[in-house]
């Protein structure tokens, strides 16, 4: 079972809340879902613009904004 | 001219293949017929498994552990699965060679088994995951402290200039 937060995983049914969204949970995984959306990341100092696409299905969300200089 | 091209060609790839005719070739080859060849260290025969050649004078589970893609568990699970005796690969004959070599090829092994890896990696550093960028920097991707050590990816050692040691 991949660890989503329960606030994403209401997302899975209402897709529009997803769109350019701020989202500090870096844990919860990319659900096929989310597919073709852009958001927000937080990297523990700013809000990263970021792209779904299909290949990072499966990777967490923290995966992608770095954190370090 | 076909068939005199090709029959030069097939009795020197059945001396590859067969374990006892190689054997009998190498020795003929020696001048001294009497020193055996391993103990020479001049030629290492060899079996070809998996498209790779494996040591002649080791025991099977050893010898299998030189393809790319068969560690020490992999060797033994193959031999349990053929309930096979841990002979010298020397001694084994055709058939064994050949139900091994119908064994080694279930698993993914040597070029199959490093484009699979090469994949995964290109993957990573296409979506741009920290794993990918880490394997682009050329950085340990799993957590290692990179203060010291990590020799094995940056290479060996490079002395900075100008680097003046702390005065005792």
């Amino acid at each position: 079972m991949k660890t989503v937060d329960a606030f994403l995983l209401r997302m899975k049914t209402k897709r529009d809340l997803l769109f350019n969204r701020k989202i500090w949970s870096r844990r919860s995984s990319i659900s096929p879902e989310f597919v073709d959306f852009s958001i927000r990341i937080y990297n523990g100092k700013t809000l990263v613009h970021f792209k779904i696409t299909e290949e990072k299905v499966g990777h967490k969300f923290g995966e992608f904004p770095f954190t370090r200089k | 001219m076909a068939q005199t091209l090709a029959t030069p060609v097939l009795p020197s790839l059945s001396l590859i293949c067969n374990t006892s005719s190689i054997s009998k070739h190498s020795s003929l080859s020696f001048s001294t017929p009497t020193s055996f060849p391993k103990t020479a260290g001049l030629v290492i025969k060899c079996v070809r498994v998996g498209g790779v050649e494996v040591p002649n004078n080791k025991r099977v589970e050893f010898s299998l552990q030189y393809i790319h893609g068969i560690g020490r568990t992999t060797a033994r699970q193959i031999l349990v699965d053929l309930q096979m005796e841990n002979k010298v690969m020397k001694d084994m004959s055709e058939e064994e060679l050949i139900t091994l070599r119908e064994e080694v090829s279930k698993y993914m092994i040597e070029g199959d088994l490093r484009r699979f890896n090469a994949l995964a990696i290109r993957r990573l550093k296409e979506i741009q995951c920290y794993r990918g960028v880490r394997h682009i920097q050329g950085l340990p991707c799993r957590g290692q402290r990179t203060k010291n050590n990590c020799r094995t990816l940056k290479g060996k050692k490079v002395a900075i200039a100008g680097k003046k040691k702390a005065p005792r």
